[in-house]
């Protein structure tokens, strides 16, 4: 990871008549790394991308890309730029070849070169055997392997990729988050998610929109370190005659570090079970083990609750 | 265009920007109303002023044309042809003015009438004045409590040096460079004669000047009258009578009129005098003087006091009348005092006529001569009216002939002179029209003919070798009875044309040209019986007999830019073997017919379709030559022969009779004869469709001496008259929408015959008719369906073509 | 300007792939077939009148574009919104100007095609008789301007709407009104309308091009209206900016 700030953003504020969409947003992005923006739908991430590849023009403030001010010298700014914007709009009546060779002579390469590209990128996206499709008949997963093909035909130095994995099923997500690891590695990367694991699993750092400001901005371990404060439990119980929901609160509370215990659900089969929350200050779950079988008790599920966006978005709320 | 996206005030930028750019646009085009950068793709470049014109322009330094254009034009006026549209016209106009000053380099300078300058009236006004046509529009205005309509002008007025020329009504975008140019031209010419011709001209400006003095100051003592008349209403003894008051104005003027009006006899006997004579306007100018100053000295008598002479209106009734009679007079002389000095400039040429040719003069003699008239009517009050009733048929000729005499030529510049069977061609006829005589040229006038040939002047003959009638009335055989449609068919004249151009090496034919595939229609009018009423119908058939010629030769002023020309019942014309190989002779094919036309000795049958089928039963055998142009050394076909004499002519012509042919007459005639000379000939196998109107054709058979007694066979040949005079109308009728094109083309023959052949040329490209050949239904429905579906499919066609490829193509497509 | 061609020709390959232009062609070509062989009220004879003219193509022929030419280019810019393609296509760098241009252009080639297919017209004639060629020639060259003015509205109207429907009917809207009713409503509103205004209408600034004239100042108008129309469109599309 170089240090160098590929793309500058400064107090972008961008209103919609009386709706302030960007309240002040700033974060830079470092040449090769990959930035995840992070947050709920609505927060402000697609709104800052359409800036950041000037399909709009903030209100006011400023976005630098390799020290040229966007909004002074926009097709310099997107000469630079591969941009995927949400939802993949493609023409759909057009052949794959057709549309990548048009891409690439708008963007200034000369024919036989895109051609050449075309094939590299086409292996690397996995498109070869779609290329002579219309691009309407294709399945949702291969549209948005168009959609990042053309971005990155031109090899830019930046990629944009607004909400790559929306929409798509789940091999389907697998498949593009490899393939934009892969792209990682010599561009840099700027993606918009609301998907925290995807985030977790792709980008080098993260900076988390909320209600159009940035709320956070780190490595992953940074934010998780912030977050990881709290440990949150689930713990299944299986369930028998002698210990109603309550007895097993009690016992489950009673164990050393939990702060508190909240009943979850229950479920009867296979077994009958009893699903509890418990938070602790530090990692509990060799006690909370330990305290339910010297109960008697059968432990059926013990893990860590996966950290959702809401919860991430309260956390990080309260502290700040 | 680097693009910067704005921040803030992008859209109020934006619309300022647009608004500049719409600025921009509006100053440019503003800017640019003026220029003249304009390409004229057409073949004939009928929009751009042909070489004839930029040569004329430039062939006068300081000409001034004063443009009158009213400020709000009409869209459309009435005319008798129905609406016109004069939309955009004005622009037209001036734009092919500029032209013509762009073209003249700074010589010529354009003028406009100004609205609003105190004391010069409107533009209108100022047009009239100018001697404009005024026109009005449809939309009448309400004025005080009367409807008026308002009145237009477009036209303008050109001044060179001492001479001009009036546009009066420039209503024909087509024809503003004929006309303007002929005025250029004319202006040239005339200014130039005016100069040869200054003296006659003076003389004749001083005796219209001094009858105009005169003129004003009678109409001014009897115009006083008039008023003091309203002012004075009960004044009783003679001072209530304005005829009484008027005398008195006038003998309590007498002094001042006697002032004014005395010189004009002097002018009359010494100007006058002088002027007699030397040019047929001239004349006229002398003429109506002379009757100017005698009624002005009855005028002065009257108002002497002296008593009336026997029989004679009371002096007050007199003095009004005369005063009247004055004003009368001198219009006209105010009218041949304007065709004199328009006179320098035209050429006249010479219109054959007496042999029943298409000769638009009245007849020079009367048909019946009134006193013989009055007395056949002592002897049988019966015969008085049949002589009436052909003594109007005739007149109704020759207002018709006349008419088309003025209109065609006179009104359009041309100046054209009766030349009759019996007469010598006078020296200042420049050129010899023979126009389609139905009866064989006499000696005298073929050797007329010949010398005028031999002497270079053009000489222009159209053939009519066939009648042909698609419907013909008759007398019917009863008495009583109406009259009858009878035959349809074609008639030989009895023209001698061929004879008389054997002996200049042309060979016209009198076998009628058909064509099956490049025809006009013929019009033919026919009785329609629906619920017991006759409706007269008129239909168009394509009609072999009137072959459309598209082949012309292209080096000849006459047809340079001519696309087309329907040629009525036309035969074939062609130069002699002889004349063919002489080198001296330039003979050229002025208009041949198409390939698909043949040759078939006449008569063939007439009505459309059986006309139709022997064409397409006949192979054709064209091209055939329809206008020969032949310039060269001609011999006289009097050489070596007796020179004839000229015939003694109609006595019932004083002016003819005055002119007995003598023998010194004759020995002169033999001394200048020329028996070679250089000549041009043009000679076309058709007329055009315009036929001959004569009384001696239409009254065939009138003879005094068969009515001195009352028969059944007077009335017949009388209805026969009315007939013949119908039968014109059809058979002219028939033809009558060629009429305008080939008008056109006479017209372009006249100016060919006078030099003046830039004219023809741009007349030619006025608005030329371009004809389509003559199609059957069938294949007219054929070739519209292949247009209507063929394109259509042959687009989707292509569509199909390039899905199946782009499929193929997608299939293929590796990386 | 290469961009503009790229993209031109990528609308016109877009154009001939689907059907409308097809069908919109046909219709042209029928309606101009008919209005040419029996006129506006059905009634005429191109037959009968036997003169070897094309000039009822050069009449009718724009009542047709007219409404033809906004269904060709209804699809072009409210398409690309309605889709969200316009996003992509508008981050490339080209300039909104480039795009606007792009798409006139490409939208020429199916008036080049359409018109090009009318010369069986002309070829029609000539197999019958003896037109006037140059003046033709001179009646297709303003064709082919007053159809670019067209296309150029048509554009103008697919930049404010994402509807295509709408697009088409407002563009359709715009050339009847410059074709036709300029003088009638400039007649509506002032009783005498200055000269320089009627010179607005579209019918007063093609007839010298139907009678063979290519007039500087018909062409200048006519590059006028286009010009204005393409920067209108051009700031439609910057409008995106400042909303």
């Amino acid at each position: 990871m170089t240090s160098a700030a590929m793309i500058q953003v400064r107090d972008l504020v961008k209103t919609y008549g009386d709706k302030k969409a960007l309240n002040g947003v700033s974060f830079d992005a470092r040449a090769g790394e990959i930035l995840g923006l992070l947050g709920p739908n609505g927060a402000g991430k697609s709104t800052t991308m359409k800036i950041l590849t000037t399909f709009l023009s903030a209100t006011s403030g400023t976005v630098t890309v390799d020290g040229i001010d966007a909004a002074a010298n926009p097709l310099a700014v997107r000469a630079m730029l591969g941009y995927l914007p949400e939802s993949t709009p493609l023409y759909s009546d057009m052949v794959v070849y057709d549309y990548l060779l048009w891409c690439g002579e708008m963007r200034g390469l000369a024919r036989s070169d895109v051609i050449k590209r075309m094939a590299e990128v086409a292996r690397v996206v996995g498109l070869e055997s779609v290329i002579g499709q219309v691009i309407g008949t294709l399945s949702k997963g291969y549209k948005q392997r168009v959609g990042l093909a053309q971005a990155m035909l031109h090899n830019p130095k930046i990629l944009i990729l607004d909400e790559p994995t929306s929409g798509l099923d789940p091999n389907q997500i697998i498949e593009i988050r490899n393939l934009i690891r892969a792209l990682g590695q010599n561009h840099t990367l700027i993606l918009s998610s609301h998907n925290l694991t995807e985030v977790r699993q792709i980008c080098d750092r993260v900076v988390i929109i909320h209600q159009g400001a940035v709320v956070a901005d780190g490595t992953l371990d940074e934010l998780e370190g912030r977050v990881a404060s709290r440990h949150h439990l689930i713990v299944g119980i299986q369930t028998t005659a002698t210990h109603d929901n309550d007895a097993l609160k009690h016992m489950l509370a009673e164990t050393p570090g939990a702060k508190s215990v909240a009943f979850s659900h229950s479920s009867q089969a296979p077994v009958p079970a009893a699903f509890f929350e418990v938070e602790a200050d530090t990692d509990i779950r060799t006690a909370l083990f330990e305290r339910i079988r010297a109960a008697g008790l059968t432990l059926l599920e013990l893990r860590r609750k996966s950290l959702d966006l809401e919860g991430i978005f309260q956390s990080l709320t309260q502290n700040a | 265009m680097a693009e910067t996206t704005k921040k803030s005030n992008g859209r109020i930028d934006a619309l300022v920007m647009l608004g500049a750019a719409v600025g921009v646009a509006v100053l440019v085009n503003a800017l640019a109303v003026n220029t003249a950068v304009r390409l004229d793709l057409t073949e004939q470049q009928v929009h751009t002023l042909s070489e004839a014109s930029v040569t004329a322009a430039k062939a006068l330094d300081d000409v001034t044309v004063t443009v009158y254009i009213s400020k709000k034009l009409p869209d459309v006026i009435p005319t008798p042809q129905g609406k016109m549209p004069l939309k955009g016209i004005d622009r037209a106009f001036r734009d092919k003015l500029a032209e013509y000053a762009r073209a003249a380099g700074g010589k010529l300078k354009l003028v406009f009438a100004e609205d609003g300058n105190p004391g010069v009236g409107t533009i209108e006004e100022q047009g009239e004045a100018a001697k404009l046509d005024a026109f009005s529009s449809t939309e009448a205005q309400v004025q005080g409590s009367t409807l008026k309509f308002q009145k237009y002008v477009l036209g303008a007025t050109f001044h060179y040096k001492t001479v001009s020329e009036v546009l009066p009504k420039a209503l024909s975008p087509g024809f503003y460079e004929f006309e303007m140019t002929q005025i250029l031209l004319r202006l040239k010419e005339k200014y130039e004669q005016s100069q040869l011709m200054k003296e006659p001209l003076a003389q004749g400006k001083a005796v219209f000047d001094g009858v105009k003095t005169c003129n004003e100051a009678v109409q001014k003592a009897a115009k006083v009258e008039e008023k003091k008349e309203e002012d004075s209403g009960l004044s009783l003894k003679g001072g209530n009578d304005p005829n009484q008051k008027r005398l008195n104005a006038m003998q309590a003027a007498a002094a001042d009129l006697d002032k004014a009006c005395a010189p004009v006899a002097g002018l009359v006997s010494g100007d006058g005098a002088k002027l007699k004579g030397k040019n047929p306007f001239g004349d006229h100018l002398v003429d109506n003087a002379a009757e100017f100053d005698k009624a002005w000295q009855e005028l002065k008598q009257a108002t002497s006091g002296q008593a009336p002479a026997q029989g004679q209106l009371p002096p007050a009734l007199m003095v009004q009348q005369l005063a009247l009679l004055l004003d009368q007079l001198f219009h006209e002389v105010d009218r041949a005092h304007q065709t004199l000095a328009d006179s320098p400039g035209r050429k006249s040429i010479g219109f054959l006529c007496g042999h029943d040719e298409f000769c638009p003069f009245a007849e020079t003699s009367q048909l019946v001569d009134p006193s013989v008239a009055s007395m056949l009517g002592q002897n049988n009050p019966m015969m008085k009216q049949i002589v009436q009733a052909a003594t109007q048929i005739s007149q109704a000729i020759d207002e018709t002939n006349a008419k088309i005499g003025d209109n065609l030529f006179t009104k359009r510049g041309y100046s054209i002179r009766r030349i009759g069977p019996d007469e010598a061609i006078p020296n200042d006829v420049a050129a010899l029209i023979v126009y389609a005589p139905r009866k064989p040229l006499g000696e005298y006038t073929r050797y007329q003919l010949d010398q005028t040939l031999l002497a270079g002047k053009p000489v222009v003959v159209l053939a009519q070798s066939w009648q042909v009638a698609l419907l013909n009335m008759q007398a019917p055989e009863d008495l009583g009875n109406e009259m009858r449609m009878d035959w349809s068919g074609m008639f030989a004249t009895a023209s001698n044309l061929e004879d008389v151009l054997k002996a200049y090496g042309v060979v016209l034919s009198k076998d009628p040209i058909l064509d099956s595939k490049h025809v006009e229609t013929v019009r033919v009018t026919g009785m329609v019986n629906k619920g017991g009423l006759q409706f007269q119908t008129q239909q168009d058939f394509p009609y072999a007999m009137i072959p459309v010629a598209s082949d012309f030769d292209r080096a000849y002023a006459l047809t340079r830019s001519i696309t087309s020309l329907s040629l009525p019942y036309t035969t074939s014309v062609e130069p002699s073997k002889e004349l063919a190989a002489n080198k001296a002779f330039e003979v050229s094919r002025v208009i041949r017919s198409s390939a698909s036309s043949l040759k078939k000795s006449g008569p063939v049958p007439v009505l459309p379709q059986t006309l139709k089928k022997l064409v397409l039963d006949t192979p054709a055998n064209g091209p055939h030559t329809l206008a020969l142009a032949v310039q060269g050394p001609f011999k006289s076909a009097f050489a070596g022969k007796e020179i004839p004499r000229r015939p003694e002519g109609d006595s019932k012509d004083p002016q003819k009779a005055a002119q007995k042919p003598s023998d010194a007459e004759y020995e002169l005639a033999k001394r200048t004869f020329k028996s070679e000379g250089k000549g041009k000939l043009l000679v076309i196998a058709s007329n055009l469709g315009i036929e001959g109107l004569s009384r001696s054709d239409v009254l065939a058979g009138f003879d005094l001496s068969k009515f001195q007694q009352f028969s059944p066979e007077s009335i017949k040949a009388f209805t026969q008259w009315q007939a013949n005079f119908q039968n014109w109308q059809i058979r002219i009728g028939q033809v009558s929408h060629l009429l305008n094109e080939n008008l056109q083309f006479l017209s372009n023959i006249l100016d060919w015959a006078s030099a003046h052949e830039a004219l023809v040329a741009i007349r030619s490209k006025g608005d030329a008719r371009r004809p389509m050949d003559d199609l059957e239904p069938e294949k007219q429905k054929t070739l519209r369906l292949e247009a209507l579906v063929g394109s259509p499919l042959l687009l989707i066609l292509l569509g199909l073509v390039r899905w199946r490829m782009r499929l193929a193509r997608n299939r293929s497509l590796k990386v | 300007m290469k961009p503009v061609w790229i993209l031109a020709r990528r609308e016109m390959a877009a154009t001939f792939d689907s059907p409308i232009a097809y069908i919109a062609g046909a219709v042209f070509l029928i309606a101009t077939g008919l209005l040419f062989f029996f006129g506006l009220g059905g009634t005429d004879d191109f037959f009968a009148a036997r003169e070897a003219t094309v000039r009822p193509l050069f009449e009718y022929a724009p009542w047709v574009l007219a409404v033809i030419l906004p269904a060709v280019t209804m699809r072009l810019l409210a398409e690309e919104k309605r889709q969200g393609t316009l996003e992509l296509l508008v981050t490339l760098p080209v300039t909104d100007t480039q795009i606007v241009l792009g798409k006139l252009l490409g939208a020429m080639g199916f008036l080049v095609v359409a018109l090009a297919m009318t010369l069986v017209l002309p070829a029609l004639v000539m197999s019958i008789g003896h037109p006037d060629v140059g003046a033709i020639l001179g009646g297709y060259v303003g064709l082919l301007l007053i159809g670019t003015t067209f296309l150029a509205l048509g554009v103008m109207a697919s930049t404010w709407t994402q509807n295509q429907i709408v697009a088409f009917i407002v563009g359709m809207m715009l050339c009847m009104f410059f074709w036709t009713a300029t003088d009638a409503l400039l007649r509506l509103v002032l009783d005498q309308p200055p000269p320089a205004l009627a010179l607005l209408s579209f019918q007063s600034q093609f007839a010298d091009f139907a009678r063979g004239v290519v007039d500087l100042r018909n062409v200048l108008y006519f590059l006028s209206v286009t010009a204005i129309a393409v920067l209108a469109s051009t700031y439609s599309l910057r409008s995106r900016h400042w909303q």
